[in-house]
């Protein structure tokens, strides 16, 4: 998939965990980690909000695109 | 397409009523028949009695089945799937997540009994396979019922993957 979730690094330089992030944003651990596997098929820009505001960061920090080569 | 078959299936029914109507001993059959209809109402929420119901020895047990892979480890799966169940109007009855199985019935209508429907997921190297088979518990045809509630739970398990 060319658009790459970089949400664990953001985890791991913020020293989150995924269920406190879980807790902040009321998104479920089962979600977040769908969505941190890139294996989500659309994320509403509400939740992109709660976790970019969670995380205290921008969306382009969590998400990538890399072109398919 | 569906409608036609439905119609056809109703026609059937009558004629198979008419041909009935003088059968002498038609007391025994409908005993028959109602004694099997509670032993599948009272077995229809265990799930030790999936393969009576998935037999295809059992004729009055419509069948319809589901088959799809997926990318995702079972231990994500298995709560979307359940999450999918639930969101489709299913009341999941059974789930057995180191075996992977789920139990879930949907309520009786006017147009059928209600139906079982039994998901099983099997892991292999990462990926995996989702079985579901929606049975009429106690119906020879379920006028596409089962059909129906396959199609809910893919539109609501699809959905389920925009976080």
């Amino acid at each position: 998939m060319s658009i790459i979730v970089n949400l664990d690094v953001v985890l791991a330089q913020r020293k989150m965990k995924l269920k406190d992030l879980s807790e902040k944003v009321g998104v479920s651990v089962v979600n977040l980690s769908i969505l941190k596997q890139s294996k989500a098929k659309a994320i509403r820009f509400s939740t992109l909000e709660a976790i970019c505001n969670a995380l205290d960061c921008q969306p382009g920090e969590i998400l990538e695109f890399k072109k398919e080569s | 397409m569906n409608n036609y078959k439905h119609i056809l299936v109703f026609g059937l029914l009558i004629l198979v009523g008419l041909a009935l109507a003088n059968f002498q001993h038609l007391h025994y059959v409908s005993i028959g028949i109602l004694i099997l209809f509670v032993f599948n109402l009272t077995v229809r929420k265990m799930f030790s009695f999936k393969s009576y119901f998935m037999s295809s020895f059992n004729i009055f047990a419509s069948k319809f089945h589901y088959e799809s892979e997926m990318d995702i480890t079972k231990d994500l799966l298995f709560p979307k799937v359940t999450e999918g169940l639930e969101n489709s109007k299913l009341t999941v009855q059974y789930a057995d997540e180191t075996e992977g199985e789920i139990l879930a019935t949907s309520t009786m209508t006017f147009k059928s009994w209600g139906e079982n429907v039994y998901v099983s997921i099997r892991e292999k190297n990462g990926s995996c396979k989702i079985n579901l088979c929606s049975v009429g518990f106690f119906q020879m045809y379920t006028w596409g019922k089962n059909q129906a509630n396959e199609e809910k739970f893919i539109a609501e398990f699809e959905k389920s993957f925009t976080i």
